[in-house]
C-alpha cells in the first residue's frame, strides 16, 4: 500500500502519541510534570515505611534493595498493562485511518520508559541519601534497561493482540500481574525461597532482571554469565515471539476492535 | 490513454455479524469445544470492479448500507479486502473521518500536530503550514485553548483545515463537505475544487446528490455491495433519483399474505437483485407466494420464464400469473414452519428469444 502516510517514518507520530500521553496525564493537575518525579518518590517512601516496620528482613541497604525491585517491576507492570489496552483503546483511530498497529503498543512502552527514567532519578536520590557507594558497574544499567524494555515490549505486544480477541484478558492479566509481583523478590530476600523450589523460581524473568540490577548497584559486581544469558534470552525471545504473534493477529484487528 | 490510478478487481468485504454475545474467553472456549467457531457473515461489498483514471472525479452513491464507506476504507487501506484486489498507483490522502484522534484535553495547536501526525504529515510540513491551518479554520483567537471548550462546528473547521493541507495524487473523501455554517461550507467547497483542479484523482461519497452532480464527472452507484451502474454523472444520478421512488422500483416480493410481504428492490438495466435469504413462516395452509415485478422489462410469454424452487421436493411451485410486469408464483410447503428463501441473482435480461431465468430456492429450515 503506497499511502501518503507510509512514505513518512512513523517516528513523528510515535513522538506525538507519547507526548499526548504525557501531556494529558498531568494537564489538569496543579503540580503538573513534577508528579512524574514526585509520585515514585512518595510511593517509595510509603513502601519503605511499611516494609521496614512490618518485616524485619536482614537485608543490607534495605531501602535501595526495595526500590530497585519496585522501579523495575513498576516499569514492567505499567508498560504491559498500558500496552494491553493499546489497540482496543485506539479503536476509533484504527477503524478510520491507516496506521500500522505496531505504533500503539510501542508508544505505550515508550511512555512507561519515560516514567522509568524519572523513577530512576528518584532511585538515585535514595542511593545518595543512603550512602551506597557508586561504582563503575552502574554504567551497565542502560544495557539492563534495553533488555528489560524489549522483554516488556514483547509481552505487551502479545497482550495487546490477544486483548482484541478476548476482552477477558485485562482481568486475567490484572490477577496475573499481582501474583507475578509476589513471585518476584521485591521486598523479601531471595533466601526465603526453599532450595528445592529455587530451580523453578529463578525462571521468572522479572527475578532475573531485578537480581541483575541489584548485582550492579548493591554488590558492585558484574552479573554472572548465566544471569546475563537469562536476561538477554528473555529479552530477545519475547521480542521475537511478541512480534510474530502480533503480526499474525493484526490483520483482523479492525474486524474485532 | 490516461494512467490508471486505482484498480479495483472483484473487491469483496465480509464482516462478522455479532450474534449478541460478548467476545469473551469463556464464550470462545465454549464455542471451540462445541466445534462451532463460525459467525454469521455479512457481505458489505460484493465483487466490485472498477478502474479509476488520473484526474477523474468519481462520486459513489447508494442508499445507507450499500457499501460505499466500506469500499472507501478498503481503498484507503484501513480494511483489507476478504477477496479481490485493490491497487493504487500514487499517494493517497484519505479523509474518512475528520478529526480522527483529536484529544479533547489538548489545545488546538497541540491537536494540529497530533492529528497531522496521524494523517502522516511530517513535523516540518506542519511547522510550515500551521499558520495556514489556523487562518483557514478561523480559530486564531482560540488556538491555545483546549478543544474540549470548542463547539462542534469549530472542531470540524479545525479538522477540515488540517485534512486539506496536502496535495495528494489520490484523494478519498467521505461525506465531509457539509462542515460548519454556510460561509465555511462555501469556503470548503472552494478548497475541494482547488484540490480537484490540480489533476488530483478524487473518489467521494456523498448523500447530497447536487454536490455529486456539480463536482463529479463519473458516478458509481452501489447497492447491497454491488455496482448497479457506473457511468457519467448525469445518467447515473438521474437513474438513481428515478428509483428512489420505491413503489415503482422493480422488486421481488415474497410472503404469506399481502401484509406480510418482504420486498427486495432491484435496480437498473441489469436487474441486480441482491443475493440473500429471507425467512418466511408458512401459515396453516403452508402457502408462500412470490411476486416478481419489473416495470422496465417485458416478462410476457410463459415459455421464457421458469421459476425453480429447490429443496421443497414433492411440492412444486405453480406459476399463477405472468403478465407484462409481474410473475407471480405460489408454493406449498409444510404448514407452520419457517421456510428460508434463497434468491440467486441469475436473472437474465430477455432480448428476443434469449433465455432468462429466475431462480428462487426455498428451504425448509425445520428438519430438512
Amino acid at each position: 500500500m503506497k499511502a501518503l502516510t507510509s512514505q513518512k517514518n512513523y517516528g513523528f507520530l510515535l513522538g506525538q502519541l507519547v507526548a499526548r500521553d504525557f501531556k494529558t496525564r498531568y494537564k489538569r493537575s496543579v503540580l503538573g510534570v513534577l508528579w512524574s518525579m514526585l509520585s515514585p518518590l512518595l510511593t517509595m517512601a510509603v513502601q519503605y515505611v511499611v516494609f521496614v516496620n512490618l518485616f524485619r528482613w536482614d537485608i543490607e541497604n534495605y531501602a535501595v534493595y526495595l526500590l530497585i525491585g519496585t522501579v523495575a517491576f513498576n516499569f514492567f507492570s505499567e508498560a504491559t498493562q498500558s500496552a494491553l489496552t493499546a489497540i482496543t483503546g485506539s479503536a476509533s483511530l484504527i477503524t478510520k485511518v491507516y496506521i500500522p498497529a505496531y505504533v500503539f503498543p510501542i508508544s505505550k512502552v515508550i511512555s512507561a520508559l519515560i516514567n522509568l527514567a524519572f523513577s530512576t532519578l528518584a532511585l538515585y536520590v535514595i542511593i545518595i541519601i543512603q550512602g551506597v557507594p557508586f561504582n563503575w558497574y552502574h554504567l551497565l544499567i542502560p544495557v539492563l534497561y534495553v533488555m528489560l524494555v524489549s522483554f516488556a515490549l514483547g509481552v505487551g505486544m502479545i497482550l495487546a493482540a490477544l486483548m482484541v480477541y478476548f476482552r477477558d484478558m485485562q482481568f486475567l492479566y490484572g490477577v496475573l500481574i499481582t501474583l507475578w509481583m509476589y513471585l518476584t523478590p521485591l521486598f523479601y530476600p531471595v533466601s526465603i525461597i526453599p532450595e528445592n523450589l529455587f530451580g523453578i523460581y529463578k525462571l521468572n524473568p522479572m527475578y532475573q532482571y531485578v537480581t541483575f540490577f541489584r548485582t550492579l548497584v548493591l554488590d558492585a559486581a558484574l552479573p554472572s554469565l548465566e544471569q546475563f544469558l537469562f536476561c538477554a534470552g528473555y529479552a530477545v525471545g519475547f521480542l521475537v515471539l511478541g512480534t510474530l504473534v502480533f503480526r499474525a493477529l493484526k490483520k483482523k484487528f479492525i474486524l474485532y476492535v | 490513454m490516461k494512467q490508471v490510478m486505482i484498480e479495483i478487481k472483484g473487491a469483496t468485504m465480509d464482516f462478522r455479524r455479532e450474534r449478541g454475545g460478548s467476545n469473551s474467553l469463556k464464550e470462545f472456549l465454549l464455542n471451540l469445544v462445541k466445534g462451532k467457531l463460525h459467525y454469521d457473515r455479512f457481505r458489505a461489498v460484493d465483487g466490485v470492479t472498477a478502474e479509476i483514471k488520473k484526474g477523474e472525479v468519481v462520486g459513489i452513491i447508494g442508499r445507507n448500507g450499500a457499501g460505499k464507506s466500506t469500499l472507501l476504507k478498503m481503498i484507503a487501506g484501513v480494511l483489507t479486502p476478504t477477496a479481490g484486489k485493490i491497487r493504487l498507483h500514487g499517494n493517497i490522502a484519505p479523509m474518512l473521518e475528520l478529526g480522527a484522534g483529536f484529544d479533547h484535553d489538548l489545545t488546538a495547536r497541540e491537536n494540529i500536530y497530533l492529528n497531522g501526525a496521524i494523517l502522516g504529515y511530517s513535523r516540518k510540513f506542519l511547522d510550515d503550514r500551521i499558520e495556514n491551518i489556523i487562518d483557514f479554520a478561523e480559530l486564531r483567537d482560540f488556538i491555545d485553548q483546549p478543544v474540549r471548550t470548542f463547539s462542534s462546528g469549530m472542531m470540524m473547521r479545525l479538522a477540515f483545515s488540517i485534512a486539506t493541507q496536502v496535495d495528494p495524487e489520490i484523494l478519498i473523501v467521505d461525506e465531509i463537505l457539509s462542515v460548519g455554517d454556510s460561509h465555511f461550507r462555501q469556503k470548503s467547497e472552494g478548497r475541494m475544487r482547488e484540490m480537484m483542479s490540480g489533476g488530483t484523482t478524487v473518489l467521494m461519497v456523498s448523500h447530497v446528490l447536487g454536490q455529486i452532480r456539480s463536482l463529479c464527472d463519473r458516478v458509481i452507484w452501489l447497492d447491497h455491495g454491488r455496482v448497479v451502474m457506473d457511468g457519467d454523472a448525469k445518467t447515473v444520478c438521474d437513474a438513481y433519483e428515478g428509483l428512489i421512488d420505491f413503489d415503482n422500483a422493480p422488486r421481488f416480493e415474497i410472503g404469506r399474505h399481502m401484509d406480510d410481504i418482504q420486498r427486495v428492490a432491484m435496480y437498473g438495466d441489469n436487474w441486480l437483485p441482491p443475493d440473500g435469504s429471507y425467512k418466511i413462516k408458512t401459515g396453516p395452509m403452508g402457502l408462500v407466494s412470490g411476486n416478481l415485478r419489473c416495470p422496465f422489462a417485458d416478462l410476457s410469454g410463459e415459455e421464457t420464464v421458469s421459476i425453480s424452487l429447490e429443496g421443497n421436493e414433492g411440492n412444486p411451485s405453480t406459476v399463477i400469473a405472468v403478465n407484462e410486469e409481474h410473475i407471480s408464483f405460489e408454493v406449498k410447503g409444510k404448514p407452520d414452519t419457517v421456510l428460508t428463501v434463497y434468491i440467486r441473482s441469475n436473472f437474465y435480461r430477455v432480448v428476443d428469444g434469449d433465455e432468462r431465468r429466475l431462480s428462487v430456492v426455498l428451504e425448509d429450515t425445520d428438519g430438512n
